[in-house]
C-alpha cells in the first residue's frame, strides 16, 4: 500500500481503507509541520496545526476532486487553516528561537552557519503573518503560483508580485539588521 | 507599474524563465533574492513530536475502531457476564505487574500503537541497562510501525556504544527515510566509525530519498576528515 500514489490512497481513503490516511500522514507530516513551524513560530500551535489538517483531510475526503492532484489541494487545506488560526488567535507569538539554540550546540554544525539561520528565521518573523506564509508556500511547500493564487484567493500574476515583493522584504528587513 | 514590471522580470528570473534581466540594478537585485532563496531552503527543519505522531494514530486508530463498530453488528452481552470480565482483566493486569517490573513486560501489556510509542518516548528519562538495550534492538526487527521505529533508534542514539553493525544492517532494508534519517543520525553518533565503504553503497540505491541521500554525504565528509 505504501507503493500506492496519494491519489490512489486518497481514492482509498474515501472508500474506507483508514489506512491510506496513516500512510499520507507519513508522507506529509514532515513538510506540513516545517511549514507550520515556520509561518506561525509556535511548536505547540503547529503540532495542533499539523493534526488538524489530517482531520480536516479525513472530513473533506469527498470534496477532493479525483482528476485533481493531492498535493495543491493537501497545501490548500494546511494555508486555510494558518489563516483560521490568524483570524482565532489575531495575536503574534514571540519567535521560538530554542531549536537554534540546539544546534549550534551540535558540534556538526558550526556557530556562524546557527547564527546565520537564527538571523533569517528572526527576519522571517519580522514579515507580516501574510507575507511569511506567501514565501513558506513558494520555497518550503513549492506551490505552484496557480495554487498560491487559488489559496490566497488572488490572480497568479498578483501571486508572483506578492511573492516578490515580500521577498524582497524579507531582504530589507535582513540589510537593516546588519547595519 | 514600473515596479510591478520589475518584479516581473525578478520573478521570471527566480522561476528559471529568463536567464538574465536588462536592467543591471534588477540583475543584481535578483541575483540577492536567489541566493536569499537558497539560505532559506537551507534553514534546519524541525522533527515532528512524537505526542503528535501519538495523537494523529489514535486519530486513525479511532476511526477504524469506529468503521469497524458501524460494519458489524453489535454483540450484545449479558451485563453480569461483562463486568465479571472487566473485573478479571483488572485482577490480571494486576497480577502481571506485581509480577514484572522489567520495561520490556511493561510493554508487553501495552495494546496500541499510541500506548507503545509513549512508552518507548518515556524510557528517554531513564537510565537503560544493557538487557534493557538488547529487548529495544530485538523489538526494533520486530516492530512495523514507523514512528515506533524512529522512536527506538533515537532513543538507542543515547547509547552511541551500542550502536553497531545491526543498525547498517536494518538501515540498507528500511524502506521509509524517515526512519532511515533516523539510523542515519544514530550512525552519525556512534563511536565505530567505519561504516563509510556500507555508506557509499547505501547513497548510491535509486530508490533513496534525497534528503536521505544528503544525510549520506553529511556523514561521509565528516568521516573523511577523521
Amino acid at each position: 500500500m505504501t507503493d500506492l500514489t496519494d491519489e490512489s490512497l486518497l481514492k482509498t481513503l474515501c472508500n474506507g481503507e483508514i489506512k491510506s490516511l496513516g500512510i499520507l500522514y507519513e508522507r506529509y507530516k514532515g513538510i506540513l509541520h516545517n511549514y507550520f513551524l515556520r509561518v506561525t513560530g509556535d511548536q505547540e500551535a503547529s503540532n495542533d496545526l499539523l493534526m488538524a489538517t489530517f482531520e480536516r483531510i479525513y472530513k473533506y475526503r469527498h470534496s477532493y476532486e479525483s482528476r485533481k492532484k493531492v498535493r495543491p489541494w493537501i497545501f490548500q487545506i494546511a494555508s486555510n487553516l494558518i489563516k483560521d488560526h490568524y483570524k482565532k488567535s489575531n495575536r503574534w507569538v514571540s519567535i521560538n528561537t530554542s531549536h537554534y539554540k540546539n544546534e549550534a550546540m551540535n558540534t556538526e554544525v558550526s556557530i556562524d552557519i546557527a547564527a546565520k539561520h537564527k538571523k533569517l528565521h528572526k527576519a522571517l518573523h519580522q514579515l507580516k503573518p501574510s507575507q511569511r506564509n506567501i514565501i513558506s508556500m513558494y520555497y518550503l511547500l513549492g506551490m505552484s503560483y496557480q495554487d498560491i493564487s487559488l489559496s490566497e484567493n488572488i490572480s497568479v500574476n498578483n501571486a508572483r508580485i506578492k511573492t516578490c515583493r515580500a521577498l524582497k522584504k524579507l531582504k530589507e528587513i535582513l540589510k537593516d539588521s546588519d547595519l | 507599474m514600473k515596479d510591478e514590471q520589475s518584479d516581473k522580470a525578478i520573478m521570471d528570473y527566480l522561476d528559471g524563465i529568463s536567464k538574465e534581466i536588462s536592467n543591471q540594478k534588477a540583475f543584481q537585485h535578483a541575483g540577492e533574492l536567489k541566493q536569499l532563496l537558497s539560505e532559506l531552503q537551507e534553514l534546519p527543519l524541525g522533527k515532528v513530536h512524537p505526542t503528535t505522531d501519538a495523537k494523529v494514530y489514535e486519530f486513525i486508530e479511532n476511526l477504524e475502531t469506529t468503521m469497524n463498530t458501524e460494519s458489524k453488528s453489535r454483540l450484545k452481552l449479558d451485563p453480569k457476564i461483562l463486568y465479571l470480565t472487566i473485573a478479571a482483566s483488572i485482577a490480571l493486569l494486576f497480577y502481571v505487574f506485581m509480577d514484572n517490573n522489567g520495561f520490556e513486560d511493561q510493554y508487553r501489556l501495552l495494546q496500541s500503537n499510541p500506548e507503545r510509542l509513549g512508552f518507548i518516548y518515556d524510557l528517554n528519562n531513564e537510565q537503560l541497562a544493557s538487557e534493557d538495550i538488547k529487548w529495544l534492538k530485538a523489538e526494533l526487527k520486530k516492530e512495523t510501525h514507523p514512528n515506533i521505529k524512529v522512536t527506538i533508534v533515537d532513543l538507542l542514539n543515547n547509547y552511541p556504544s551500542k550502536i553497531d553493525n545491526d543498525f547498517l544492517n536494518a538501515l540498507q532494508k528500511e524502506p521509509i527515510p524517515s526512519v532511515q534519517m533516523a539510523f542515519l543520525d544514530a550512525l552519525e553518533n556512534s563511536v565505530n566509525p567505519d561504516f563509510s565503504n556500507e555508506l557509499v553503497v547505501f547513497s548510491q540505491r535509486k530508490d533513496l530519498d534525497n534528503t536521505v541521500r544528503l544525510k549520506v554525504a553529511h556523514i561521509l565528509s565528516i568521516q573523511s576528515k577523521q
